[in-house]
């Protein structure tokens, strides 16, 4: 059957790659909301010139399988002159910068719709009384919406962590050691695919187990203060854990 | 861009492979997926509990290492039972990872859809004698379906865009057509978008056929 | 059990044997921390018209229910004529096949269409054939006045006409026993009557009915006997006059009071 000392032979060297996973990870993130953000907002904007084009976005996105983007930047952009002439050559021909590109222009159109949806779900009222109250737009959208904002996208938004991870795997088809990329390598040398991929599964599988653990308690956390800020009687706990 | 000539021949055929795949994966999902929303919503502990084990690994596991595990986990036990080295043909493999996939998220999808349907149906059923064989087929299955569609639907043009991960165990279809073609024309740019221009219209034409299947089974419903 | 029931269960059996009763003894059913049923005993006889009334939480609901093992019981017997209803698969399927229900919100297949909700019991559990499955539903459907609207869903049929949709149903299983569960609250007012007549139809045959209802009406002109139920338990049993005429315990001239206002 399986072949446990090989497996914990192979456990340290793919641990190796975890640190690449972790990196494009959160790059991928960072990259994917500050673009989801402008783009939320214009998408629930009134003009068309400004809805139009963010939802033509999402829906090209959302059309195109994520790996295809991934060869469209890494391979597609290099034959291109003026890519190649310009100043960011260096970074497009770098695989560890295409990912992140692509995978990132990737996350912000499912992490816009998560925000702009959740800025439609916000209820008028609070935002017409900080009006009410002489707060102006931006104030309003620092100290109201989007803190409510924050709280109604994060189930949905933890979803889209927990994808982005997973999807760091799309690296290793071009080139990248992450920890994908480390169980290739290790199957081309060992060749016992079975045993590399299935502890490489493992420890994906405790990396994506443990975050949504720690991302639930973390919403569990954001949704009791709201609950105390909106109730002055504390509910009891069974009532707001699931709220 | 004649370069195309010859070569738009052989991309084309890559989209039909991965429409061919998704069509094979849909049906051995949709039915795995049935299966095990049912177990889900109705079997006793222990199964049911080997069924969310089941759906955590899947949501927990990149999609390209369950390819690989299955690719060649089935190699290996193939070979294992013919007594030589068997080459599992991609197509099944890349079928049956897809539709494993497919399945774990499906099944979420039957089990919220079977709790929909108002517990009077089971009730009435029962009452009139159905056995739960039947009433499962009859009376619950044809109400929940109508309500699992749209998720139905997401997770189709999912499996879609997903096909194009078989490419990494050598299946030809869209995406692995367009990467051979680039590497002939030396276009990969233009190549690769012409791929994508295919996948858009193929999730566009899905969307709409989803569209049209909503309303339909939405017929006669108030 | 008061001796006129007990005459009348006596007289009944006397006449078909057991077919057609049913035997409640010492059940009790709990929901979590709330005691629905405690110590219900109840002989219902063959060809008997009962009438179960009661505040609403006083068990009724879930006596009814547990006649055919909808909702299993958690003490006690029942026996649905002469077969034990327990936990073997048989017994219970066999029961069901003898005994009809209608349920106060309906409960129609909205996905099939009248004639289809009439025909897949027949069909599916006898095993007729779909030609004489169709003849048993015509007839019924008729007798309920809505054979012309066998081909439409029920969503396009008023509450009224769904109710009536459902007691065919019902009845082209040919039960010995048909129960009823509120079937005129879920009702618009001004559709209850037809229902009603529908059920002073039903009980001209020789068919044993229990029915969960406040409609005094149809307990006076149909029933032969009233139980009145209070927090999971009988509380009183007369016939129909004696009982709106004359209540004795004080919980059920309360309730009396009450839906007479």
């Amino acid at each position: 059957m399986l072949d446990f000392q090989l497996m914990s032979d192979a456990f340290p060297k793919l641990m190796g790659g975890v640190g690449l996973t972790g990196k494009l990870s959160i790059l991928i993130l960072l990259l994917g909301m500050m673009l989801a953000i402008p783009i939320a907002y214009a998408r629930n904007a009134q003009s068309v010139w400004l809805h139009g084009p963010a939802n033509a976005y999402i829906l090209l996105i959302r059309g195109i399988p994520s790996l295809l983007q991934v060869f469209m930047v890494y391979y597609g952009l290099g034959q291109l002159d003026f890519v190649r002439h310009s100043a960011l050559w260096p970074i497009l021909r770098d695989p560890f910068w295409c990912v992140i590109i692509a995978l990132g222009l990737n996350s912000a159109a499912y992490t816009a719709e998560i925000i702009s949806g959740a800025l439609r779900l916000i209820a008028k009222g609070p935002v017409e009384a900080a009006y009410a109250l002489g707060l102006s737009w931006f104030q309003t959208q620092r100290k109201v919406t989007i803190p409510l904002a924050i709280r109604a996208a994060l189930p949905a938004y933890e979803n889209e962590i927990i994808l982005t991870v997973k999807a760091t795997s799309l690296a290793s088809t071009v080139t990248l050691m992450d920890l994908t990329g480390v169980a290739r390598l290790e199957v081309a040398n060992t060749y016992a695919p079975y045993e590399i991929f299935l502890t490489a599964g493992a420890i994906y599988f405790c990396i994506t187990t443990t975050l949504s653990w720690l991302l639930r308690r973390l919403e569990q956390r954001l949704s009791l203060e709201h609950m105390k800020t909106l109730n002055p009687t504390p509910l009891q706990q069974t009532e707001t854990v699931h709220a | 861009m004649t370069v195309f000539s010859g070569y738009g021949i052989q991309l084309l055929h890559g989209a039909v492979v991965s429409v061919e795949v998704t069509i094979a994966a849909l049906i051995v999902g949709t039915v795995l997926g049935i299966f095990l929303g049912a177990v889900k919503t109705y079997a006793s502990r222990p199964f049911r509990y080997a069924v969310e084990a089941y759906t955590a690994i899947v949501r927990g596991v990149p999609d390209l290492i369950i390819i690989y595990l299955i690719y060649f986990g089935s190699t290996i036990a193939l070979t294992k039972l013919a007594g030589e080295y068997v080459d599992v043909n991609g197509f099944m493999a890349g079928v049956f990872a897809l539709a494993f996939i497919f399945g774990a998220y499906a099944s979420d999808v039957i089990r919220g859809a079977i709790r929909q349907v108002p517990r009077g149906q089971t009730e009435a059923a029962m009452a009139l004698g159905l056995s739960s064989k039947v009433c499962f087929i009859k009376i619950v299955m044809p109400q929940a379906w109508r309500l699992a569609l749209p998720g139905f639907g997401n997770l189709s043009i999912i499996l879609l865009k997903q096909t194009s991960l078989i490419s990494v165990i050598g299946l030809e279809e869209l995406l692995r057509a367009s990467s051979v073609v680039s590497g002939a024309t030396r276009q990969p740019f233009y190549v690769y978008s012409a791929a994508a221009v295919i996948y858009l219209i193929l999730t566009g034409v899905a969307t709409l056929g989803l569209r049209y299947a909503r309303k339909r089974a939405d017929r006669g419903f108030a | 059990m008061t001796n006129n029931a007990l005459a009348n269960s006596a007289q009944a059996a006397g006449e078909s044997g057991q077919s057609g009763q049913i035997k409640v003894v010492g059940i009790a059913k709990r929901f979590g921390p709330f005691q629905a049923l405690s110590d219900v005993n109840l002989e219902i006889a063959s060809g008997e018209k009962l009438v179960i009334c009661g505040p609403s939480g006083s068990g009724k609901s879930t006596l009814i229910r547990c006649m055919n093992g909808i909702e299993g019981h958690d003490a006690g017997t029942v026996v649905v004529n002469g077969i034990p209803l327990d936990k073997v698969k048989a017994n219970r399927d066999q029961i069901r096949r003898e005994v009809g229900m209608v349920f106060q919100s309906f409960n129609l297949f909205p996905h099939m269409s009248v004639l289809e909700n009439c025909l897949l019991a027949p069909m599916s559990v006898k095993g007729m054939s779909r030609r004489d499955a169709k003849d048993v539903a015509m007839h019924f459907l008729s007798r309920v006045r809505i054979a012309e609207q066998a081909l439409k869903y029920p969503s396009q049929l008023s509450g009224g006409q769904q109710q009536r949709v459902a007691i065919a149903r019902a009845m082209c299983m040919k039960p010995k026993i048909l129960l009823l569960d509120e079937p005129t609250s879920a009702l618009d007012p001004e559709m209850v009557k037809e229902v009603l007549d529908t059920m002073v139809g039903l009980a001209q045959g020789g068919m044993t009915m229990v029915c969960v209802t406040h409609e005094m009406g149809f307990a006076r002109e149909v029933a032969d006997r009233v139980i009145f139920m209070d927090r999971g338990s009988i509380v009183e049993e007369a016939p129909p006059e004696e009982f709106f005429g004359n209540p004795k315990t004080p919980r059920a001239q309360d309730f009396l009071a009450q839906i007479l206002r």
